[in-house]
């Protein structure tokens, strides 16, 4: 197009010449004016323009996430033209972008609202927005800007356990033991007369003098339950068939699991050797490694806003060739407390493994399994647990989990 | 087929409705300030040439132009075969044309040659002025048919936001677009053209007095307006793409789009207009010699290299020509001057006869198109006579119409009675007397001479000689014999009557 009016306004000076007339010279300028205040006028009112994105950047599983998007032009000039593209991840829309062609006056705005569905855990973009304009005689190139794109965590599975029986040896907790050997002091259970063998300090002199007979306090068993969760998302490890359901599974198991320790109102922690995408490039420093997205491994707290952070690493972590189970051990289980329970999550356990296991026991820690593997390695290595004393649960899919919810 | 929302389908269609509008009115307006140029043209070449009107004739051939085509590519709306349709179409124009021609130039002026269309209706029907203002006309129903045709290409949108990939639905909005930028430039350097020649001959005339500013005023609109219509098929060719994609669009995104457009261009046109060109006379004189020096440097060798070519062509011409022209071709005679057709000359009955049938034959072909043209786009005549202006004229006029159906009811109503009456009165007549025809030849005897008994009775009443009822047929002879004695002159006459 540039082209033809080009070659017209040649023809035209050259008629004007011909001809010795200078009002050919008006038609220059009004194309020429055309032309300077559109690119003007298009450059301008693209500069002038803002977005602002509202949402809720949390959700549930399942959950519908209205996205409101306001547009505004900050300029007296119009926008005549306005393309706007919104890109969505495809796990949380049918649709690839949100798509639209508005039109804004001076000062004008406008507002647009889409709903994602959080139909899978993971940590999303919503946009980024690029947003296009040209001039109305199409003589410019479009202009094309892109703003920034927000997140949008959408929190693992949690499936709701009732209960499930931690080992555990820290004494002086919040939970009931069968054990007298945890016996709380603060925990009074009852009273009862005095035999002989019983100890002075368990005589409770009030209720002594009261009955006219020696009574004595019966104390509660009860334990504290701080727990690690070890979750296993080195790809390496999973057979690639069922790589996907397996890990997924692993991280709702890891999510149900740390939602019921919270209930019971334990201090959980989480190491993964999965890879978080919010973390800088850092690996581990002694390893010399740098090329790991590896997550800070989160250390046993108690509370809903730390069960919170738990659920945000858990929906953005996402299974990698990364670090092997083994070697995160090795490496994080000797800032755990005396009396820690490790929860370890994976497909399958090497052979090799249970040494390691074995030696962690013998510092304190307690061991529970969780494998969501199938066939014939699994006897094995139930057998091999059976054999050290390390409960081993075998979860194959959401429904194995009824176990720990009777 | 993919399914799109009905509202952004409603929201396309309502987009492409105003920009089709818009287009199709910038097309008139254009073509309006190109009849502006050749109102220049005439008024050039014949002085004091009253043609203001032609812009308005301009602008009414392309408006119908563009709108004739929307209408011909809706064969099924059509009863007419196309061409039958173009034909009555031309003899629309042609007939509003001249209708407008008289009603401009006053009626009283035309009023002598009416009578002349009938002895020699070709030349004294399209005079002069007739026949500039149809070239013009001609020029401009193409020239907007081909922009109909282009713009037509701009439309569709629906098809486009309903097909499917496997459809091959295929728009060409951009080719379209380029032709019509194309069409739009040359018919404005051809605007120019005509402006530089106008100012060239007003500088002949007026020598150093400048031409005035406001002859270029059409051409300079001209442009403004074409830039809107530019705008327009961009926004059409991007719809295009936005609709096979499927992206929605706002409502009044084309409503937006000219306004601004049309603000914007028309600043930008009236700065232009504003701003000064005096100070470019030096260039330009400069640029005009160089050109006219590679005119004269190309005429020169162009020149040279015919020249050979002439040279031996008019050798060999001089030698076929040596032979005939020692036969001089005498000279024709002179036709006969034919008397011209005198205004109020006695017309004997055929004349008369021959112009009351160019009359008839011209008035009903004119009846015959508009009625038919009337017929063809009832749509556009029931959206005209709902204009405001128009409103009140179309219901006196239906009144008026109304009032003269009525009375002519009435009328049929009298002379149907009046039949009924006479045909009672008839009938009655016919009860008592029959009268019934038969062949005497057929009669047989004794038929016959009861027949010519009575008639003879009859025809003796009528003379003055009934026979009375007492009488015999014997008796009457005799007395009719005794009267016819005494009055021998008029028993001849009787027999006469046998």
């Amino acid at each position: 197009m540039v082209e033809q009016f080009l070659f017209f306004l040649i023809f035209l000076i050259l008629i004007a010449a011909v001809f010795r007339q200078d009002f050919a010279f008006t038609i220059v300028y009004l194309f020429a004016g055309a032309y300077i205040l559109a690119s003007w006028w298009n450059r301008r009112s693209m500069g002038s323009l803002s977005f602002v994105r509202k949402f809720s950047n949390r959700a549930f599983l399942n959950e519908e996430v209205h996205v409101r998007l306001e547009i505004q032009n900050d300029s007296l000039l119009p926008v005549v033209w306005l393309r706007i593209n919104e890109s969505m991840a495809v796990e949380l829309s049918a649709q690839p972008a949100f798509r639209r062609i508005l039109s804004l006056g001076s000062h004008d705005k406008v507002e647009f609202e889409y709903i994602l569905q959080a139909r899978k855990r993971g940590f999303y973009p919503v946009g980024p927005l690029v947003a296009s304009s040209g001039d109305v005689l199409g003589i410019l190139n479009t202009q094309i800007s892109q703003f920034a794109p927000d997140y949008l965590i959408v929190y693992p599975k949690i499936v709701p356990l009732t209960r499930l029986n931690l080992p555990s040896r820290s004494p002086l907790g919040t939970l009931r033991h069968t054990q007298p050997v945890f016996e709380d002091p603060t925990r009074i259970l009852s009273k009862r007369d005095y035999v002989s063998g019983d100890s002075l300090r368990r005589i409770d002199w009030k209720s002594s003098a009261a009955t006219g007979r020696l009574q004595v306090k019966q104390y509660e068993p009860s334990i504290a339950l701080e727990t690690a969760i070890f979750l296993n998302l080195n790809t390496k490890e999973y057979i690639l068939k069922n790589r996907h359901t397996a890990t997924e599974l692993a991280i709702v198991i890891a999510a149900s699991i740390a939602g019921w320790v919270i209930a019971q109102k334990q201090s959980v922690g989480l190491v993964t050797n999965g890879v978080d995408p919010l973390e800088p490039i850092n690996g581990f420093p002694d390893d010399g490694d740098t090329s790991f997205r590896l997550p800070l491994p989160i250390p046993a707290r108690k509370g809903r806003s730390h069960f919170t952070r738990i659920l945000e690493l858990l929906a953005r972590v996402q299974p990698a060739d990364t670090l092997p189970l083994l070697d995160l051990l090795q490496r994080e289980y000797v800032h755990l407390p005396w009396g820690t329970t490790l929860v370890i999550i994976s497909e399958t356990i090497a052979e090799n493994f249970f040494d390691q296991l074995f030696q962690m026991r013998r510092v304190g820690l307690n061991i529970l399994l969780v494998v969501t593997g199938q066939g014939k390695q699994i006897q094995e290595l139930k057998k091999q647990a059976a054999y050290f004393g390390f409960p081993l649960f075998q979860i194959c899919d959401e429904k194995d989990m009824d176990i720990w919810r009777r | 087929m993919n399914e799109f929302d009905p509202q952004e389908t409603e929201a396309y269609r309502s987009n492409e409705r105003l920009t089709v509008w818009v287009c199709h009115l910038m097309v008139v307006l254009m073509m309006a300030c190109v009849g502006v140029s050749f109102m220049q043209v005439g008024q050039a070449f014949v002085l004091n040439w009253k043609g203001a009107y032609l812009p308005f004739i301009v602008a009414f051939i392309s408006l119908e132009s563009l709108y004739s085509w929307r209408t011909t590519r809706r064969q099924f709306d059509l009863n007419l075969n196309g061409l039958i349709y173009f034909l009555i179409e031309v003899v629309v124009l042609l007939s509003v044309t001249k209708i407008v021609l008289i009603i401009w130039n006053g009626w009283q002026g035309y009023w002598p040659d009416f009578s002349t269309w009938s002895v020699n209706f070709f030349p004294n029907f399209f005079d002069g002025e007739y026949i500039f203002v149809i070239l013009v006309g001609t020029m401009i129903w193409f020239v907007s048919r081909l922009f109909a045709m282009d713009l037509s290409e701009l439309e569709g949108d629906h098809a486009l936001l309903g097909s499917d990939i496997l459809q091959h639905v295929r728009s060409d909005r951009m080719k379209a677009r380029q032709v019509m930028i194309s069409r739009v430039l040359t018919i404005g350097l051809f605007m120019v053209l005509i402006a530089s020649l106008v100012r060239l001959d007003h500088e002949a005339l007026w020598g150093d007095r400048p031409a005035p500013s406001g002859s270029v005023l059409n051409v300079v609109i001209y442009f403004v307006l074409a830039l809107v219509f530019l705008t327009q098929t961009h926004l059409a060719a991007l719809r295009a793409s936005w609709a096979w994609e499927r992206v929605p669009i706002r409502y009044g995104l084309a409503q937006r789009w000219w306004i601004t457009s049309l603000i914007f261009l028309g600043m930008v046109g009236i700065a232009a207009f504003l701003l000064p060109t005096n100070y470019s006379i030096g260039f330009l004189s400069s640029l005009g010699y160089l050109v006219s020096l590679t005119g004269y440097i190309i005429s020169t060798m162009v020149t040279l290299v015919l020249l050979p070519i002439y040279l031996l062509i008019s050798w060999l011409i001089s030698l076929f020509s040596a032979r005939t022209a020692d036969s001089p071709s005498p000279l024709e005679s002179m036709p006969d001057m034919l008397p011209p057709p005198g205004i109020g000359m006695d017309l004997s009955w055929l004349d008369l006869l021959k112009s009351l049938f160019f009359w008839g034959v011209f008035s009903g072909v004119i009846g015959y198109a508009f009625y038919q043209y009337i017929l063809q786009n009832k749509e556009l005549i029931g959206r005209i006579t709902e204009l405001p202006g128009l409103h009140w004229l179309v219901n006196q006029i239906r009144r008026l119409l109304n009032g003269a159906k009525s009375a002519n009811q009435k009328i049929r109503l009298a002379v149907h009675k009046g039949i009924e009456r006479l045909r009672d009165r008839r009938l009655e007549y016919s009860s008592t007397a029959s009268t019934h025809y038969f062949s005497l030849r057929k009669l047989p005897p004794r038929e016959k001479v009861i027949f010519f008994y009575l008639a003879f009775l009859r025809r003796s009443k009528e003379s003055g000689f009934p026979r009375r009822p007492s009488e015999t047929p014997y008796e009457y002879a005799a007395s009719l014999e005794s009267h016819l004695m005494s009055r021998k002159k008029n028993y001849s006459l009787s027999l006469a009557h046998f």
